[in-house]
């Protein structure tokens, strides 16, 4: 993987990135299934379909169904990838999800796509689902949220070396913004990466709104503040040895394109509760709300989560 | 005289009944008695005369599947599997207790044998379909068999399975309806299990045949054939709730239900009866 890649898969989207992953996986002749809800082209896989006939399946718009049948399939240990909209597969299923993924660790990929607010133009049916919330709350699911195209592409490759189910969180529109310009770092789930380092405040954040957090740190650093970034890439189990080494810091931000509620936020403030020595956690997110249709930039401006607001809160709490 | 298959999985069914009813000597609370008893044929059936798992040098692949996905039957299968020798008397001895994976619904043990977790109504027929489709892409030779409830019918995600099963032509997987008429508030027909099953399921594209599901010669027979090729199966099996034991029969408030005072003597002597010798 060199900068190259990483240009293509940003400009390949979210889910072009997840498709060109499970495509080259299929290639190099790793046994897999390939299970859609009736979405396999917006999942990018057009090739997968010509290509791999065998390894592919539509269930038809049915993600109830779809998690059964995968579970089904995965019975020999074949891991399956299976996606729909992040709302769909992860709320509509939710019962499903927590007998065959949860409880009887089904060997499932599952990946919600469009999550957070990348169809917030299309109003609350399809955006900001509580999807982190609900996999939190089953227990036994690996949760991975990544941040960028070369991060999808490992983040797949890693959930198919995980023998057991994977929830991996798909956020960003048709073209992502690169995080990792020299993309040779490794992804190992559950290892939190710093992309910045700092010392007075720490910005933790998890999928394509971590490139907001980046640009929060620079306008912090220009007010004095030296700010650390962190990519929480993995929700669940999430990184508590990073945790802890941001006890000392005056403050830490975590930042949800997502609800207050059970998400990368709620996470954190669970690892810190009952605690002696912890920093003041501010949680920027979306507070039991439905926000209103708009594009993504307009949803984060409405939800405190533009880089500027960002760095505003932390610059109002650190003067409290 | 030599007993033919039905003669024996009748004996069987009833043994099971005598067996549910020593279990509620050390169950904690109430257990599920009309759906367990409406399904005590079907479960006979498959464990004397169907399921090939009693054949312990088989691998997993080759090892039928049945799914409870009317988890609520869970001492049923436990009580066909313990006179199977599938379950050992220690294990059945912890029925209902605390920390004991014998629970009152069924929950997946793939040690035990205990293939999926029913009791979340509506969710054991995807999976099936989900095995028997990796059959069919891997050509392992195990069959699939479903059982659920009629009252289960009335779950969405049954029929998205359905649809699905016809679909992919899976004639390795069979569905079995415990058509016993009630479920949890009344009678299914007066609830939204009105209109013909079958015909519904037909439409479906399923080979359905519809049986008196406490004959194990039916019942046999129906399991027995072979599918029509590229066509799932569904056995409407028509049954009785509470089949066995005259005052749980055809009462819904036998769903779950502690057995109180002298009824667990009375029930005996009746199963008793039927099991030809004293409880």
């Amino acid at each position: 993987m060199n900068s190259k890649n990483a240009r293509f898969l940003s400009r390949m989207g979210a889910r072009g990135a997840l498709g060109q992953a499970v495509y080259d996986s299929l290639k190099d002749g790793r046994e897999m299934y390939v299970v859609s809800a009736d979405l396999a082209y917006a999942s990018g896989f057009g090739r997968v379909i010509k290509e791999f006939p065998d390894a592919y399946l539509n269930v038809g718009i049915a993600e109830q169904n779809m998690i059964g049948i995968a579970a089904g399939l995965s019975r020999d240990g074949t891991p399956v990838i299976a996606t729909s909209w992040a709302m769909f597969a992860a709320v509509r299923a939710a019962d499903q999800i927590r007998n065959f993924m949860g409880y009887m660790q089904s060997n499932i990929k599952l990946i919600g796509m469009d999550s957070g607010f990348t169809q917030s133009r299309f109003g609350y049916s399809h955006a900001n689902p509580p999807d982190i919330a609900i996999m939190r709350a089953i227990p036994g699911i690996t949760i991975i949220s990544p941040c960028d195209g070369t991060e999808i592409y490992k983040a797949v490759n890693a959930a198919l070396d995980i023998n057991g189910p994977v929830y991996i969180r798909l956020t960003g529109g048709q073209t992502l913004p690169i995080i990792y310009k020299e993309p040779d770092n490794t992804f190992e789930p559950g290892k939190a990466v710093v992309l910045k380092n700092g010392s007075d405040a720490a910005l933790i954040s998890c999928g394509s709104v971590v490139a907001n957090a980046l640009k929060a740190a620079e306008v912090l650093e220009q007010n004095g503040v030296s700010t650390a970034v962190i990519n929480m890439h993995t929700i669940s189990p999430v990184d508590k040895s990073l945790l802890d080494s941001l006890r000392g810091y005056r403050i830490i931000a975590t930042i949800d394109e997502h609800l207050l509620h059970g998400g990368l936020g709620s996470a954190v403030a669970e690892y810190y509760c009952g605690q002696l020595t912890r920093p003041l956690h501010i949680m920027i997110g979306v507070d039991d709300s439905y926000p209103m249709p708009g594009s993504v930039q307009y949803t984060e401006t409405t939800q405190g989560l533009s880089p500027e607001q960002i760095a505003s809160d932390v610059l109002a709490n650190l003067r409290r | 005289m030599i007993k033919d298959q039905a003669q024996i999985c009748h004996e069987f069914a009833n043994s099971m009944r005598k067996k549910m009813l020593e279990m509620s000597e050390i169950s904690s609370g109430p257990m599920h008695w009309g759906g367990s008893f409406s399904c005590a044929e079907i479960l006979a059936t498959l464990y004397c005369a169907v399921l090939n798992v009693k054949d312990k040098g088989l691998d997993d692949m080759h090892k039928d599947k049945f799914l409870l996905s009317k988890g609520h039957a869970a001492m049923a299968v436990y009580s066909a599997m313990n006179l199977s020798g599938l379950l050992s008397d220690e294990l059945l001895e912890t029925y209902q207790q605390d920390g004991s994976i014998i629970s009152e619904l069924l929950e997946a043990d793939r040690s035990l044998g205990f293939e999926t977790s029913g009791g979340s109504l509506g969710l054991g027929l995807s999976y099936g379909a989900g095995l028997a489709l990796a059959a069919k892409r891997k050509n392992y030779p195990y069959k699939v068999y479903v059982l659920v409830g009629d009252g289960e019918m009335n779950e969405g995600s049954i029929w998205e399975a359905l649809m699905f099963a016809s679909q992919h032509r899976l004639d390795n997987l069979t569905l079995i309806i415990d058509s016993n008429g009630l479920q949890s508030d009344g009678p299914t027909s007066e609830i939204v299990g009105g209109g013909s099953m079958k015909d519904r399921l037909c439409s479906f594209g399923w080979n359905t045949i519809s049986v008196d599901g406490h004959c194990c010669k039916q019942l046999t027979e129906a399991l027995a054939c072979s599918n029509e090729k590229g066509m799932p199966k569904a056995i409407i099996a028509n049954t009785i709730k509470g089949k066995g034991v005259s005052f749980f029969e055809n009462d819904f408030t036998w769903h779950d239900r502690s057995l109180k005072g002298t009824e667990l003597e009375k029930a005996g002597e009746e199963v008793s009866r039927l099991v030809g010798n004293e409880l």
